[in-house]
C-alpha cells in the first residue's frame, strides 16, 4: 500500500505529460501516445525479402519469383499514390525466418509459422494471414524498423500451399495480404470501412477497404486502395497535393449530457466508427462507405473524430457502435481496444434535427449531407448519442455547445494544472523525507 | 503498482514493437475443421508475461469442463499474444474456446474468431457474447450456446466420417 502511495502520483504525473496529438481515426497506436510513423530520413523505407521462404507455400512453379513479385507490386502500389510522399526500396534479401533484432536496418519479408513472443515460439493460428511487428521510439513515435510475416499455414484442414497470386475471388492472395500488412507497416490501423453488395450484413464482405481486418473475398479489390486508405495514408504522409485534393470532416459523439446543474459532465464515445458516406452512390441498398475514422476521447472529452482525405462532394455522416458486427474495437488500435461503449445506436447526422432522441437514427432519410471542398475543413458535426442522465441533462444543439466548450476548457485547464499539482505534491512530500 | 511505474518509467526511454494482423473470416465450420480441440470451460487464471520487449504474452490457465472436439481434459495453458485483435479475458469467464496447437503450445485458431463468451440471459439460459458467424451471408446466426455446441458436433461427426 505504502508503494502505491508513493507511486500513483508518480505514475499519474508521467501520463500526464504525455503530450496530447493530434492525430485520429486510422492510426495504429500502440501503446505510446504517439503513432508509429517512419520519419523522412527513412525514405524510401527499405524492405529485405527471404524469397525462399515461400518454397511449398505458394501455388505454381515459382514460389520465390511470385512472392518477390507480389511483395514488390504491394510496396509499388502504396508508393505510387500521389497524395501521399513515403516511398519505398527493396534492399538486400535476407535468410532470416524470425526478425530476431527490430532495429537492424533489415525489415524482413518472410513466410514463417510462428511469432517469438515474450521469448516463447508461438505457432501462428489457423486463420491468421499475416502478421506485422513495428519496432518504434516510445517517445517519438519514430518508426525504427518492421517486419512482415505471412503464416505458412492458414488453413490447416486445406493441404499447402494456401497461398496463391492468381487473383481469383476467394482465393488467399499474397499481394492483397502483402498490401494490407504493408499498410500497417507504415503505421495504419484497420479500417471498419466495408461495401457488399449483397448488404452490409455479417460474413465476409465483397469489398472492403485494404486495410480492413479480414481479407476481402475480391481478390483485385484487396490489391487496390480504397479511398479510406489513400485518405489515411496521405494524412500521415501528405505529400504536396494532399491539401489540394481533399477536404475533412471534424465533429464530437456525445452522449448529449451537458454541464447543467445537477448534470453529469458530458461525455463522449471513445471508439465509434464515423463514416462519410456517398448518399447518392448505393452498393447493397445502402450508401457507399468512403473514408473511416474513430471517435477519440483522448483527443477531445466528448470524442472527438476526424475524417480526412475526402475528394469534394456531399458526404452523409454515419456512426456505429464497433461491436463485432463486423468489426470490433479490439481489432482497431490501443486506444479504443478496451471501450465499453460499444452499445448504442447507428445515427446519420440530422443536422438542426440531430439529438440524443431521435425516432429513426438509422434511417438514411435522415441523414443532412454535409458538403467539403478541397483543402478546407468542415467542423461541429457532431453525431449525439442518446444519453442516460436525467431528462434535464438532455442536450439540444444550440444551446450546448457553449456548456461543452466550457467543460471542454476546464478539462483542458485541469491537464495543464493536475500535473503541477503532483509536482508540489511530491516536491512537499520529498522536503518532508528530508 | 511500482512494477507498473518501472515498466512505464522504462518504456518512456526505450524502443517497443507492436503487431497487427490480417485475418481470414472464419464460420464455425473453419473454425472447427481448424482447430485440434474444441472446449467449453473457464479461465481459472491468467498470467502476462511483460518482460521482454514487444508484445505481451498473455498465458491463460483454462480449465476444461467439457470437449468437443480432441481429448483435452484438466488444466491447459493457452497463449493468447497481445496483437491486435486478440481476445481479453477475466478470471471466472465461461467461455468456449477453438483451439490450435503445435508442439504442445494451445493457441486460439482466428485469434478472438475462436473465442465466444458464455452469459446467462434473463430467462437463465445460455447464451453466447454474439452471434454465431454462418458461412450464408445473413444478419447473423443464433446466440445460443446448444447451437453452437450442435454445430460444432456436427462438423467433428463429419471428420470422423470422412
Amino acid at each position: 500500500m505504502k508503494g502505491i502511495r508513493k507511486t500513483l502520483p508518480l505514475a499519474a504525473l508521467l501520463v500526464m505529460w504525455a503530450p496530447v496529438f493530434a492525430y485520429a481515426g486510422g492510426q495504429l497506436y500502440l501503446l505510446a501516445e504517439k503513432p508509429p510513423v517512419w520519419a523522412d530520413s527513412s525514405f524510401p523505407v527499405p524492405y529485405n525479402i527471404n524469397p525462399g521462404s515461400a518454397a511449398g507455400y505458394i501455388e505454381g512453379v515459382d514460389p520465390a519469383g511470385e512472392f518477390v513479385a507480389a511483395v514488390e507490386a504491394a510496396f509499388d502500389t502504396w508508393g505510387s499514390i500521389p497524395t501521399s510522399r513515403i516511398s519505398f526500396a527493396r534492399g538486400p534479401d535476407s535468410a532470416d525466418l524470425l526478425d530476431a533484432n527490430g532495429n537492424d536496418g533489415i525489415n524482413l519479408m518472410v513466410f514463417h509459422n510462428a511469432a517469438v513472443v515474450q521469448g516463447i515460439p508461438i505457432p501462428l493460428p489457423p486463420g491468421v494471414l499475416g502478421i506485422t511487428n513495428t519496432v518504434f521510439d516510445f517517445d517519438t513515435g519514430v518508426l525504427q524498423g518492421g517486419a512482415i510475416t505471412l503464416n505458412t499455414d492458414p488453413l490447416v484442414d486445406n493441404p499447402n500451399p494456401d497461398w496463391t497470386t492468381s487473383g481469383l475471388e476467394g482465393s488467399i492472395d499474397v499481394e492483397a495480404v502483402v498490401l494490407h500488412e504493408a499498410g500497417h507497416f507504415q503505421g495504419m490501423c484497420h479500417s471498419a470501412v466495408r461495401n457488399d453488395a449483397a448488404g452490409d450484413l455479417v460474413g465476409r464482405p465483397s469489398h472492403a477497404a485494404v486495410m480492413f481486418p479480414f481479407l476481402a473475398n475480391d481478390v483485385m479489390d484487396g490489391r487496390t486502395p480504397d479511398q479510406d486508405d489513400i485518405a489515411w495514408q496521405g494524412f500521415i504522409y501528405p505529400s504536396a497535393s494532399y491539401g489540394t485534393s481533399f477536404g475533412a470532416i471534424q465533429g464530437d459523439v456525445p452522449f448529449g449530457a451537458s454541464l447543467v446543474p445537477g448534470c453529469s459532465a458530458p461525455k463522449g464515445v471513445n471508439g465509434a466508427h464515423v463514416v462519410a458516406r456517398d448518399l447518392a452512390d448505393l452498393v447493397g441498398g445502402e450508401p457507399r462507405m468512403v473514408v473511416g475514422g474513430y471517435s477519440y476521447t483522448a483527443d477531445g472529452p466528448v470524442g472527438r473524430y476526424r475524417l480526412p482525405g475526402l475528394p469534394p462532394g456531399e458526404y452523409g455522416i454515419w456512426i456505429e457502435p464497433m461491436d463485432g458486427s463486423p468489426v470490433s474495437a479490439l481489432q482497431i488500435n490501443t486506444r479504443i481496444q478496451f471501450t465499453t461503449h460499444t452499445d448504442f445506436p447507428e445515427d446519420w447526422y440530422s443536422g438542426a434535427f440531430e439529438s440524443g432522441v431521435e425516432a429513426n437514427p438509422n434511417d438514411p432519410a435522415t441523414a443532412s449531407p454535409v458538403a467539403v471542398a478541397a483543402g478546407e475543413q468542415v467542423s461541429l458535426i457532431d453525431l449525439i448519442i442518446e444519453n442516460t442522465v436525467p431528462v434535464g441533462c438532455m442536450n439540444v444543439m444550440g444551446s450546448s455547445r457553449g456548456g461543452r466548450r466550457a467543460w471542454s476548457s476546464l478539462a483542458a485547464l485541469a491537464f495543464f494544472l493536475v500535473p503541477f499539482g503532483f509536482l508540489f505534491l511530491l516536491k512537499r512530500r520529498s522536503a518532508r523525507g528530508r | 503498482m511500482r512494477r507498473v511505474v518501472v515498466v512505464l518509467a522504462a518504456l518512456l526511454f526505450m524502443a517497443v514493437s507492436g503487431h497487427a494482423t490480417t485475418l481470414l473470416w472464419m464460420d464455425v465450420q473453419d473454425l472447427t475443421r481448424n482447430s485440434t480441440a474444441v472446449v467449453m470451460g473457464r479461465v481459472a487464471s491468467q498470467e502476462t508475461l511483460t518482460s521482454e520487449p514487444g508484445a505481451s504474452l498473455n498465458q491463460v490457465r483454462f480449465a476444461v469442463e467439457k470437449s468437443l472436439k480432441g481429448d483435452l481434459e484438466g488444466s491447459v495453458v493457452v497463449n493468447n499474444p497481445g496483437f491486435a485483435g486478440a481476445p481479453v479475458f477475466n478470471d471466472g469467464d465461461e467461455l468456449v474456446l477453438f483451439l490450435f496447437a503445435r508442439d504442445n503450445t494451445q493457441v486460439i485458431t482466428g485469434f478472438q474468431q475462436g473465442s465466444f463468451k458464455i452469459l446467462t440471459d434473463a430467462l437463465g439460459r445460455k447464451v453466447l457474447d454474439r452471434a454465431i458467424p454462418s458461412r450464408v451471408k445473413s444478419d447473423g446466426g443464433p446466440w445460443t450456446l446448444e447451437a453452437l455446441e450442435s454445430e460444432v458436433l456436427a462438423v467433428v461427426e463429419q471428420e470422423v466420417s470422412q
